[in-house]
């Protein structure tokens, strides 16, 4: 997955909004997580829906493409104690304008401006030391939340279709970090996570070049998600990248049944962070 | 302490193996596509030599973007639906198919993306399809997915998904769907599937479940109405035979003697 080029000055401008936050000059920690804190994020999120190409194991995800970029804010407190720690976060994306990319680039499939992509994460993770040999640590430990995702795309032939799910998840998380010096660290981290259709609930929505709506379903989704982060911490900023694969589909019940399937996902999300701690 | 350092070890390495959904959804950004497009239709295909297989020449490509532009205004015509959404088709040679799209004898769609992949090859056998076309590359099949559920609504059942698609098309591996279907009445008549297997053993090989499901669904349209039977195409199996008497105004097993008559009376 390539950013787009243009998110070079995106970037630079959530910097600047990051360096109007007031930065507490006390005395000096090595790192944000060696004490509660909160943290403020920002970044440029890019959102790739591909399509089902070969349904039998292993399966292919392929052309056509949908596509976004947008901007995500975020909110983390992190509370530590003797020996866990836990961490609350919030993140949400700016609703933005969709396309799609039929594999050389032109989009056959979407309007832009009235197809649109947003996304809420509440996270908490909860993790205790796994093992620690000098400068390197591991954490293992799981996290748990939830993700909603609306989704709306307009086709070019004026038809549409809308998808709007809130999906409750659970799983396993690692985390290992090593300190370069007082000041730098480096820190990697992976979520599994697993959302089951029984703590899941979506609504599809299809209406005709017309406007009029020609069909609604509830639906029940089985996810599976990896996501790792990248970070590279100094004293309390950090910059980091974080690759996320959802994969999975929905029925009408609350089952694993995919006969009557209603949607799937073979997302890729990728975004460029940073985070100051207050 | 070399065993707690070995189990979380191996900890380690299948969590790491667990992350990586690659596994078991490759990403595939195949980019290498020549272009012909019509108002309606968007067809992909490989370029001379791309593979060891034969790859549709540019008149090969014409005759297939044309057929499947008559195909979507029968398709509309007869389920009485509009629809003007641009259609993606993705051509692989017939070697590539089998590692990039699961097969090297069909294809199958994404409705959601207006898309569906296809495999290019010759085959050996003549044949006409029922809209007049000779030697379809590509028949009706996989753009009745895309119509059906871009103006139906997401079928519920394999039986409306696959009815629409093999009663549009009308044929199954270059043979009549009615041909096969009076066969096996005449030849294997375990392979007639009643109405109730038809929504029940969605397990059959396709060969037999396919032609079964586009000559029923024949039968419905022609006895009931294309209107009565769209309103069926997106009811659950929990409930399609509820629905069915609701919408229909008539009784499953009255439908089911009447399409044991319609399968005695079918014409070789």
């Amino acid at each position: 997955m390539t950013p787009n080029k243009h998110s070079g000055k995106e970037i630079l401008i959530f910097i600047f909004i990051l360096l109007l936050f007031p930065v507490r000059h006390g005395r000096a920690q090595s790192f944000p997580e060696d004490s509660s804190r909160f943290q403020v994020s920002t970044g440029v999120f890019f959102y790739r829906s591909y399509s089902q190409q070969k349904t039998d194991m292993p399966m292919r995800s392929g052309y056509p493409v949908l596509k976004t970029r947008t901007a995500v804010l975020g909110l983390n407190y992190r509370k530590i104690n003797e020996r866990a720690t836990h961490l609350l976060s919030g993140q949400v994306s700016v609703p933005a304008a969709m396309g799609s990319d039929n594999g050389t680039g032109r989009n056959f499939l979407l309007q832009k401006a009235g197809s649109r992509y947003t996304f809420l994460n509440m996270d908490y993770r909860l993790t205790w030391p796994l093992l620690k040999t000098g400068a390197f640590v591991i954490r293992h430990g799981m996290s748990s939340g939830l993700f909603f995702e609306d989704r709306h795309l307009a086709y070019q032939g004026n038809a549409s279709e809308a998808t709007r799910d809130w999906n409750i998840y659970l799983g396993p998380s690692l985390q290992s970090g090593y300190c370069i010096n007082k000041n730098w660290k480096i820190t990697g981290e992976f979520d599994a996570r697993l959302y089951v259709p029984f703590l899941n609930y979506g609504l599809l929505r299809k209406s005709n070049s017309s406007g009029q709506l020609f069909f609604k379903r509830a639906y029940h989704s089985f996810f599976y998600q990896a996501l790792f982060r990248l970070l590279l911490n100094y004293k309390r900023v950090s910059l980091g990248v974080v690759k996320s694969d959802l994969a999975g589909f929905a029925s009408r019940e609350p089952d694993f049944e995919t006969e009557g399937m209603l949607h799937h996902k073979l997302d890729r999300h990728f975004s460029i962070q940073m985070s100051v701690a207050l | 302490m070399n065993r707690c350092l070995k189990k979380y070890g191996l900890m380690l390495v299948l969590l790491g193996i667990a992350g990586c959904t690659e596994f078991f959804v490759k990403p595939d950004r195949q980019d290498q596509w020549r272009i012909r497009e019509n108002d309606r239709i968007v067809l992909h295909y490989r370029e001379p030599g791309f593979s060891d297989d034969p790859s549709p020449t540019p008149g090969e490509a014409a005759f297939i973007l044309n057929n499947q532009r008559l195909y979507y205004r029968a398709i509309q015509d007869s389920i009485h639906r509009d629809f003007s959404e641009k259609v993606l088709i993705y051509l692989h040679n017939q070697d590539e198919a089998v590692k990039h799209i699961g097969t090297g004898g069909g294809g199958h769609s994404i409705p959601k993306f207006n898309a569906f992949y296809f495999s290019f090859f010759h085959a050996g056998r003549e044949y006409t399809d029922q809209y007049g076309v000779e030697n379809p590359f590509l028949g009706a099949h996989e753009l009745v997915h895309v119509i059906s559920h871009q103006t139906l609504g997401y079928p519920g059942t394999k039986l409306m998904s696959e009815g629409y698609a093999n009663w549009l098309d009308g044929s199954y591996a270059k043979y009549d769907i009615g041909a096969i279907v009076v066969y096996y009445r005449d030849n294997e008549p375990e392979k007639i599937m009643t109405p109730d297997e038809l929504l029940f053993q969605t397990e059959r090989p396709d060969e037999v479940y396919y032609p079964n499901a586009g000559v029923f669904t024949a039968f419905l349209v022609r006895q009931y109405g294309i209107e009565k039977v769209n309103r069926l195409f997106t009811s659950g199996k929990a409930v399609f035979i509820s629905d069915f008497g609701r919408i229909f105004d008539a009784s499953w097993k009255d439908m089911n003697e009447k399409y044991a008559l319609y399968i005695e009376g079918l014409a070789p």
